[in-house]
């Protein structure tokens, strides 16, 4: 499934590449951001609240990719969903430090995700990998809408709590619960 | 604070970025030295990427790029320094487990709680040792307490017909020889002070060592002397 990223580059490049950063080589550095951050930067511009946002996030993102590179371990993750778990957590680190996000903005992004989400029995390839796809429809439409909220969008627990009037800790529980379905569905890997 | 135990929900929810700060700095202290988190939290990362991929690619504006290296340059000491103290304290919590069975030494790294407190309170410092393209090579912690010096080599093994020798580097005055480093780790008595700002460095020798008592090969690695902690 991870074999290699979307734009072709192999992911023993980046391995490669991410050994080199981590021991401080900028010219690896440049070529890696090179590679990954159109990516990246489409991640952290679907969470932020502005493009200028987006911009401001995509730097912090990549300064600590240069900070932890030598804590990426290409036996648990390989470097492009490393570097999208930080680019993801600085973008909603920075979502969560402004003012909360107004409520027409969750209309929009309902509604957006609404023409992204599969119509029952469609086999659409819309939405992640097939298998992820067919899991997320096994989902109940609210446990589903709130998985894509938090990942895609950057919700906190707070905002869906008040989206899908349900208490914060119940929202913890539904997540949880709802995330190892999805786990069990992809056949425990 | 009460520790997590659900591992596959913690690691869930923190990639899925809907834990609170907190509690996403304690998992993130925690994957550094608790494997199966941060297995499970690998494994999370690769389940939920395909949604990560539709977003699909949006090129940054060109001027990012520039912003970026400024300020990697900028931090540059600092964020060498925080590289150095990751370094030091993993190799730290290594060295404990010396002569133990590798089984032992695992639950020692495992958990924190059973990784002795350091040793008496001495001046220490630290230095990464670089070679000329900026790769590190030697890592050292010097401990003034207890005398000792702990030199790790994470690059090359010298040639087999040569040996690498450690030099403190005064900013005046002659280097003072502090013995060969041919082992991966060496645990040396210091019979020198050394101060802030001073600097180590390795230099390629005749097996052995140097046979004057002064640097007579190439100065292949050197680091400056930081005060740690």
């Amino acid at each position: 499934m991870l074999g290699s990223t979307s734009d072709g580059a192999p992911q023993g490049e980046l391995v490669t590449l991410m050994a080199a950063v981590a021991s401080r080589n900028e010219a690896a550095f440049k070529t890696l951001y090179e590679r990954t951050s159109a990516k990246l930067f489409a991640v952290v511009r679907r969470i932020s609240v502005s493009e200028a946002a987006a911009e401001e996030a995509l730097q912090e993102a990549w300064v600590r990719i240069w900070n932890n590179a030598d804590r990426f371990d290409p036996a648990v993750a390989s470097p492009i969903t490393w570097m999208t778990t930080i680019a993801r957590h600085t973008a909603i680190d920075s979502v969560r430090r402004g003012a909360e996000r107004v409520s027409a903005t969750a209309i929009e992004i309902d509604e957006e995700l609404a023409e992204k989400l599969p119509a029952p029995g469609a086999t659409a390839d819309g939405l992640g990998g097939p298998h992820l796809r067919r899991c997320l429809d096994g989902l109940e439409a609210d446990r589903r809408g709130m998985v894509l909220l938090a990942y895609c969008y950057g919700w906190s627990r707070e905002e869906l709590s008040r989206r899908f009037d349900r208490p914060v800790a119940t929202v913890k529980t539904v997540l949880r619960r709802s995330l190892i379905a999805l786990k069990e569905c992809l056949g425990g890997r | 604070m009460a520790v997590d135990d659900d591992i596959e929900g913690l690691a869930a929810e923190y990639v899925l970025g809907t834990l609170d700060p907190s509690e996403r700095r304690d998992v993130e202290a925690r994957i550094e030295r608790d494997p199966a988190l941060a297995v499970a939290v690998g494994g999370w990362a690769g389940r939920l990427q395909p949604l990560a991929d539709l977003a699909g690619e949006i090129p940054p504006p060109v001027s990012a790029w520039k912003s970026i290296l400024a300020r990697i340059r900028d931090a540059g000491e600092a964020g060498r320094v925080l590289v150095l103290e990751r370094t030091v304290r993993r190799w730290r919590l290594a060295t404990v487990g010396v002569g133990i069975a590798a089984a032992v030494l695992a639950v020692i790294v495992g958990s924190d709680r059973l990784v002795p407190p350091p040793p008496a309170p001495g001046l220490s410092y630290v230095a990464v040792l670089n070679g000329e393209a900026g790769q590190p090579a030697f890592v050292a912690a010097v401990d003034t307490g207890s005398g000792t010096i702990r030199l790790r080599r994470i690059g090359e093994a010298p040639p087999p017909d040569k040996s690498y020798e450690l030099w403190q580097v005064p900013a005046s005055g002659p280097t003072v020889s502090m013995g060969v480093a041919d082992n991966l780790s060496d645990l040396k008595k210091l019979n020198v002070s050394l101060k802030d700002g001073e600097k180590l460095a390795i230099s390629l020798e005749p097996k052995g060592g140097s046979p004057t008592g002064q640097a007579t090969g190439p100065i292949v690695y050197v680091g400056a002397l930081l005060p740690a902690e």
